[in-house]
């Protein structure tokens, strides 16, 4: 006999719904999976043997032939067992085929045939939701994570045998919660009034996160640049609903959402260490996972010692910095990771750390220096549009007491400011459709309808194109960044100060700081 | 008593086994092209393929485990040819061990069913 259930595969970050069918019919006795597989699927055959047999049903010894499709489409993981499971029940009349329809499946099964969590359980109920099932069947430890599709009815079942119950009609098992997701109300979060001083980057980090702008922070040693970066992710607004959605659906495809696990609702913090490859930067595996880049959507990708990254995996991050997306060809299949983050880059003036310091002298040679500099590519570097230099503190500063400007504070202006940039963004270019929101994601071609200046803030720019030759790259990067700064003030046209400002944010760490600080002929 | 002799016994002791059992023997020592089937067997509407072994003394231990990959796969390909010449394609069928151990220095006989040993994919059921 044979019988129909829905599953659920995933391919990139877009989940598809499995029919999978099972065929019990005479025969020698065989077992075969068909569909493309892997070999995690095909070996699903003895667990789910051992799990039927151990729940106290019947595993036939007839020839028994499953068949996932899409035929076409690789199919990998575990969490093919509980829906297999259930079909070769139905298919040999131990469960009413019936019960089965309009509801999806997923699990993967223990030898006992109790059921443990699968990735990807989000994306595939929103597409089963999609192709109009109503009920879904799922480990405990992945109810929270299909439930926040809401349409669909989740059914948590704990093993095999509670599954048939809960198919029967009966009570669905308790849900297993992560404790560590809901939010704690005696937790302190991380505040900018930890970092004492630099009240100059503070400025730097909330223009940067106003305007989505990449962030470049120069400094020795011990200045505050990993504490200051840690806090960027406070200071943007919440998550929307929709980026919710979107960033704990690539953390379920990662399989790093967290056992019971429901909608992640922090903005990401990822801090690759600077030994990663271009590999573990962009995507992992054969068979494409989100890689940093993309497990830091919407939110921050923090590159602490920016010149100690490997050269390649320096160049893979421009195709997603520039276009808040990575896509990857492989032989079976292209897929595309969104990555839309605010980069977070720290680097040190020089090798020993000291070059600029007022009192601690820089031991490094001038090539040193070079070399060290030049490590980070101009290509990329240019794709910074916020660079600031931090100094060492004074004692005063960091002896003085705590808040000189808290993080709500922060976070309030940079809420106003995007506010102001979606405004804008709906009023002026509805025609354009997809323009970005933000103004570091501005186009050229909008970018002087958008940025209206006063003619003092003319004339500034005028000036510093002619001083400090800037090129045409860098003169719309002094635009971006202007009009941001103009948001942060609540002001309709960019005045000159605001100008100025944006001016500052252009320190290069290789041309400004060389030569300074540094006893002359030692 | 050789080994040939005590493989004989043991294919005796064990159809002896299975008619005890209710079981209808159909063939012993079934060929096709060189596969060999010790017994061929039906019960309950099922054929059943019975592969039997033998040994005295635990030295090279179960008698079972010295069903390989490459007998299993011999065995069923002589099923298949049992199945097409006496046109039972549509029936459900079995692969059996029957194991028969000669203990306490060949004063007892003790035989092991396994039913359902294998399954046509040469693998484990």
């Amino acid at each position: 006999m044979l019988a129909r259930v829905s599953s659920g595969g995933v391919s990139g970050i877009e989940g598809y719904v499995v029919r999978v069918e099972a065929d019990v019919s005479r025969g020698l006795p065989s077992f075969s999976t068909v569909g493309l597989g892997d070999s995690a699927v095909r070996e699903g055959r003895d667990r789910v043997a051992s799990a039927i047999r151990n729940s106290g049903f019947k595993f036939p010894m007839e020839r028994i032939t499953v068949n996932l499709a899409p035929a076409d489409v690789r199919k990998e993981g575990a969490g093919f067992d509980l829906p297999i499971a259930l079909g070769i029940l139905a298919a040999t009349g131990q469960v009413a085929a019936s019960v089965l329809e309009r509801v999806a499946v997923m699990g993967e099964l223990a030898l006992d045939g109790s059921t443990r969590r699968v990735r990807g359980v989000l994306p595939m109920a929103v597409a089963a939701a999609r192709a109009g099932l109503t009920k879904m069947i799922v480990p405990p430890t992945n109810a929270r994570e299909a439930s926040a599709v809401g349409r669909l009815r989740v059914l948590p079942a704990a093993s095999l045998k509670s599954a048939v119950r809960i198919l029967g009609g009966g009570e669905p098992d308790a849900l297993i919660e992560d404790s560590a997701s809901r939010p704690d109300p005696g937790a302190r979060a991380e505040d900018l009034s930890d970092v004492r001083g630099q009240e100059h980057a503070k400025r730097a980090l909330e223009v940067a996160a106003a305007g989505g702008h990449n962030l470049l922070m120069v400094g020795p040693p011990g200045v505050g640049k990993t504490m200051l970066a840690r806090r960027m992710a406070a200071i943007l607004p919440d998550l929307t609903e929709e980026e919710a959605l979107v960033v704990t659906t690539v953390h379920s495809v990662a399989g790093l959402l967290p056992e019971g696990a429901g909608l992640l609702t922090a903005r990401p913090f990822r801090a690759p260490h600077h030994t990663v490859s271009a590999a573990g930067l962009i995507r992992g595996g054969s068979v494409p996972r989100p890689g940093e880049v993309s497990l830091a959507h919407a939110g921050v990708l923090f590159l602490d010692e920016l010149p100690e990254f490997r050269r390649d995996a320096l160049e893979a991050l421009r195709q997603p910095v520039e276009e808040g997306r990575v896509t990857i060809t492989r032989s079976m299949s292209t897929v595309s990771f969104p990555s839309e983050f605010a980069l977070v880059a720290s680097m040190n003036p020089c090798p020993c750390g000291n070059l600029g310091h007022p009192r601690v002298p820089c031991r490094c040679t001038p090539p040193a220096i070079r070399r060290y500099l030049s490590k980070v590519s101009g290509p990329l570097l240019d794709r910074i549009d916020v660079r600031v230099s931090l100094g060492a503190p004074a004692f005063e500063e960091l002896a003085g007491g705590a808040a000189s400007d808290d993080t709500r504070g922060a976070r309030g202006r940079v809420l106003a400011a995007r506010r102001a940039q979606e405004e804008r963004a709906r009023s002026a270019h509805t025609d354009r459709g997809g323009l970005a929101t933000v103004n570091a994601r501005l186009h050229v071609a909008v970018l002087d309808d958008i940025v209206r200046m006063s003619t003092e803030a003319r004339s500034v720019v005028r000036s510093a194109v002619r001083k400090l030759d800037l090129s045409a790259r860098s003169y719309h990067k002094v635009l971006r960044v202007a009009r941001t700064i103009a948001d942060l003030a609540g002001a309709g046209a960019v005045a000159a100060e605001h100008v100025s400002e944006a001016l500052q944010y252009r320190s290069d760490p290789g041309r400004s700081r060389v030569g300074t600080g540094r006893p002359r002929g030692s | 008593m050789s080994t040939r002799q005590l493989g004989e016994l043991a294919e005796r002791v064990a159809a002896a086994f299975l008619r005890m059992k209710g079981y209808a023997i159909l063939a012993t020592n079934y060929t096709f092209h060189r596969h060999e089937i010790d017994i061929v067997a039906r019960t309950e509407g099922r054929i059943v393929f019975v592969e039997v072994k033998c040994r005295s003394g635990r030295g090279y231990g179960l008698p079972r485990e010295a069903v390989g990959r490459e007998k299993m796969r011999r065995i069923v390909r002589a099923a298949r040819g049992f199945l097409a010449e006496h046109d039972l394609n549509d029936m459900s069928s079995r692969f059996d061990v029957v194991e028969v151990r000669v203990e306490r220095g060949g004063l007892s006989l003790v035989v092991e069913h396994i039913v359902g040993a294998f399954g046509a994919d040469g693998r484990g059921w």
